[in-house]
C-alpha cells in the first residue's frame, strides 16, 4: 500500500492559491491539523482563536456572512461536543458556508475518550443543511476540498493527516467520488468508510481467495447518501450486507444504510461493525481498533457468519457480543492495573 | 406603504416603543414588556442619532418564505449594506418584539405589520431569526451573536470599511462564557470598529441578576479584558449617543447600559423581581389599558 505524509498541508496551499475568501481558523491546534505551512504562506489568511471553539465557530459564520470561506480546522471532538449549539444556530441554521475541517475521527487519536470523536456522525448527521464527507485516503482528502467548497453551504469533513494510503489512482482524479465501487462479486456486500476500507483491504482479499464473492463499496459522502446507487449496489446480493466504520454502531454508516434497507424493503441481513456503545480508552490505532473488534479478523467472521458457514452464535450478536467483547477487555485491563 | 423615515426624536420613538408593546401585549395576552421598556431609549438613539443606514428603498420586504433557504435577512430591513453604513447586530432574540416596536416607531415597518406579530407564517416571530426584521442572526440562544458581530467586524475591518458594527446584548449574557471569549477575540483583533451595546436592566428570567448569578463589576471586568468601556444611564438619549458614538482607537467600544425595566411603566413594579415575561389577566388587564392611555396622551418630548 502507498503512503504518502501531509498530503492536506501540501494540498490546501496548492488548492487555496487562487481564492481569496479562503480563510483558516483554528483553535491552537493548528500545526496538529496540517495548517501550520498554510499560516506561513498566508499569514493574513489564517486566524488563531485561542482555545474557544464556541467563539470560533459563531465567529467565523460572521465572516462567511461577509463573503469569507472560513475552514475551520481542530480536532473533530472538539468541534462537535464543544459548540455543538454553534454549529447548529449560528452556521447551519443560515446555512453558511462554513467548512467544519475535524481531525482525529473515531479512535484515530491516543487521548482517550476527550480527543475521540466516535459520535459525531450520529450527532451531525441529525443537522439540516450540513454535508457530511468522510476521507479515506489521500484522494479523497485532495478531492474534498472543491467538492466542499462547491456546496456554497455548511459542510463538516473527517479528515485524515500525517502518513495516509494512498488508495484510489482513478480518474478523473480531481473529482471527488461520494461513493466508490472497489470489488465486484454478488455473496457479501461491505460497504465501509474512512480509515477502514484500507485497513480492511487484506480481509477482503482473504475472504476472496477462500472462494466467497464480495462487492466492497468505500462510501466517503455520509450525507446526503447516494441511496439510488446503494440500493443498486444492493440488488442482487445473495447473502447480506456488511458495514465496517471508525465510529460508534449508533448513529454512522452503519446506522445509515440500515435506514435505507429497513424502509426500501431489501431482506437481507445487516451485520454493523464499528466502535461499541462504550467509552473506550487511550492507547495506539492498534491497541483501540483491537479493543474494540475493529479488526480485520472480525471483517473476515463476520462476513462467514453472514453466509451461514462458520457460525459461531456470539459473532451473530451484533452489539451485545462486541459489547460484552469489550468488557471483558475491560476487565482485563482493570485486572491488569 | 411605508412610511418615510420621520425626523429623529429619541423621546417620541422611546414612547412609541413602549405604546407599540403595549398595544401588542394587550392583543396578544402576555409578552416580554419589560425589555422594550429597558431598552426604549437604547434602540431610539441607535435609530435616531447613532446608526448610518442606507434607508432609501421605497418598499421592504415583508413576506417571509418557509422554507429554510431565506432569499433575503431581516438585515435588509436596515437598507443596502455599504462600506460606509453601519451594521446593527440584536443578540437576545426575545427582544423581537422590543426590536418590531422600534422599527414600527421609526417609520421601517409599517404600524399594521405589528398585528402579524407572532402569528403563524408570519415573519415576526417572536424569538428573532436571520429572516426575522431588524435581526440579521437567529438570536434565540444567547451569546452567539457578538461573536457573529465581531466577525464581520473583523472581515469588515479587512476590507477598511469605515462603517461601524453594532450588538446589542443583554446582562444575562454575561454570565455565558462565550460572550467573553468574543471580548477576548475583539481585543486580542483590536476591532475598535465593533460597539457592544449592553442592556443592563438588572433583571432576567428567576428574578435579579445579582441574585440568579452576579456579572459585577461589570466595568471592571470588561476593562480588565481589554475593552474600552463606559458605564452610563440607558435612558438619557443624550449620554447614549454619546457613549455609543465615541472613537476607541485599537480597542472594542463597551456600552454599559443601567436600565429600568419599569420605566415609563409604573404598574409593572408590583412584579418586581419576576418581570422577564408580562402575562395579561383579568386583574391586570385595567392597569396596563390605563398605561397605555397615559403614554398616548404624552404630548410634549421634551
Amino acid at each position: 500500500m502507498i503512503k504518502e505524509t501531509g498530503v492536506h498541508a501540501k494540498n490546501l496551499i496548492k488548492w487555496a492559491q487562487n481564492k481569496d475568501n479562503v480563510v483558516v481558523l483554528t483553535a491552537d491546534l493548528g500545526s496538529s491539523c496540517e495548517v501550520k505551512e498554510f499560516s506561513r504562506v498566508f499569514p493574513s489568511r489564517y486566524y488563531s482563536m485561542g482555545v474557544a471553539e464556541q467563539n470560533m465557530v459563531s465567529w467565523a459564520a460572521g465572516m462567511a456572512r461577509e463573503g469569507y470561506y472560513p475552514m475551520l480546522h481542530t480536532f473533530s471532538v472538539f468541534m462537535y461536543r464543544r459548540a455543538l449549539d454553534q454549529i447548529e444556530m449560528s452556521v447551519a441554521y443560515s446555512n453558511l458556508p462554513v467548512a467544519f475541517v475535524g481531525f482525529l475521527p473515531g479512535l484515530m487519536t491516543p487521548g482517550g475518550p476527550s480527543h475521540q470523536a466516535t459520535n459525531d456522525l450520529a450527532v451531525l448527521r441529525s443537522i439540516p443543511n450540513l454535508r457530511i464527507y468522510e476521507t479515506g485516503d489521500a484522494t479523497d482528502v485532495e478531492t474534498v476540498l472543491e467538492e466542499a467548497y462547491r456546496q456554497k453551504g455548511p459542510v463538516y469533513i473527517r479528515m485524515l493527516r500525517g502518513e495516509i494510503p494512498r488508495l484510489f489512482r482513478d480518474s478523473p482524479v480531481n473529482k471527488y467520488q461520494p461513493c466508490r465501487l472497489l470489488r465486484e462479486g454478488e455473496g457479501i456486500l461491505i460497504f465501509s468508510s474512512g480509515i477502514m476500507t484500507g485497513r480492511i483491504g487484506q480481509a477482503v482479499e482473504q475472504l476472496a481467495e477462500s472462494g466467497l464473492s464480495i462487492r466492497h463499496v468505500h462510501i466517503s459522502r455520509i450525507k446526503p447518501l447516494e441511496t439510488e446507487t446503494i440500493l443498486r449496489y444492493i440488488a442482487g446480493i445473495k447473502y447480506g450486507v456488511l458495514t465496517v466504520e471508525n465510529h460508534s454502531i449508533i448513529g454512522g454508516l452503519g446506522s445509515a444504510i440500515a435506514e435505507i434497507m429497513s424502509e426500501t424493503g431489501p431482506s437481507l441481513p445487516l451485520k454493523r461493525i464499528g466502535i461499541p456503545d462504550a467509552y473506550s480508552r487511550g492507547g495506539s490505532f492498534e491497541y483501540q481498533c483491537g479493543l474494540n473488534n475493529l479488526t480485520a479478523d472480525q471483517v473476515v467472521t463476520a462476513a462467514k457468519n453472514l453466509t451461514g458457514s462458520n457460525c459461531r452464535e456470539e459473532d451473530f450478536q451484533g452489539t451485545a457480543a462486541a459489547t460484552e467483547y469489550f468488557d471483558q477487555k475491560m476487565k482485563q485491563v482493570v485486572i491488569k492495573k | 406603504m411605508i412610511k418615510e423615515i420621520r425626523e429623529p426624536s429619541v423621546a417620541q420613538y422611546a414612547n412609541e416603543i413602549r405604546l407599540n408593546a403595549l398595544s401588542i401585549i394587550l392583543d396578544k395576552g402576555g409578552g416580554y414588556l419589560t425589555q422594550a421598556s429597558s431598552a426604549a431609549e437604547i434602540l431610539a438613539t441607535l435609530f435616531a442619532r447613532v446608526l448610518k443606514l442606507s434607508l432609501e428603498k421605497d418598499r421592504l420586504p415583508l413576506e417571509c418564505p418557509i422554507d429554510s433557504y431565506v432569499p433575503f435577512g431581516g438585515s435588509a430591513y436596515y437598507g443596502e449594506k455599504s462600506s460606509l453604513g453601519d451594521r446593527l447586530f440584536i443578540s437576545p432574540g426575545h427582544y423581537a418584539m422590543a426590536v418590531y416596536c422600534t422599527l414600527a416607531a421609526v417609520g421601517i415597518l409599517p404600524p399594521e405589520a405589528l398585528e402579524a406579530f407572532g402569528a403563524d407564517g408570519s415573519c415576526l416571530e417572536a424569538i428573532g431569526n436571520d429572516f426575522c426584521p431588524g435581526f440579521e442572526t437567529n438570536a434565540g440562544t444567547l451569546g452567539q451573536t457578538i461573536s457573529i458581530a465581531a466577525g464581520v467586524a473583523l472581515s469588515r475591518k479587512n476590507r477598511l470599511d469605515s462603517g461601524k458594527v453594532y450588538v446589542f446584548i443583554s446582562d444575562g449574557e454575561l454570565q455565558s462564557g462565550q460572550t467573553w471569549e468574543a471580548i477576548q477575540a475583539a481585543v486580542h483583533y483590536r476591532l475598535d470598529n465593533l460597539v457592544i451595546v449592553i442592556d443592563n436592566n438588572f433583571h432576567q428570567v428567576e428574578g435579579l441578576t445579582k441574585d440568579v448569578m452576579n456579572v459585577e463589576d461589570i466595568l471592571d471586568r470588561l476593562r480588565a479584558f481589554g475593552a474600552d468601556a463606559v458605564r452610563i444611564d440607558g435612558h438619557n438619549p443624550e449620554d447614549l449617543a454619546k457613549a455609543m458614538l465615541r472613537q476607541t482607537p485599537g480597542k472594542p467600544n463597551a456600552v454599559i447600559c443601567d436600565t429600568d425595566p419599569t420605566f415609563n411603566m409604573d404598574f409593572l413594579k408590583e412584579y418586581e423581581p419576576f418581570l422577564h415575561y408580562f402575562r395579561i389577566n383579568d386583574a391586570n388587564r385595567d392597569s396596563v389599558e390605563k398605561q397605555r392611555h397615559l403614554l398616548s396622551g404624552v404630548k410634549s418630548y421634551d
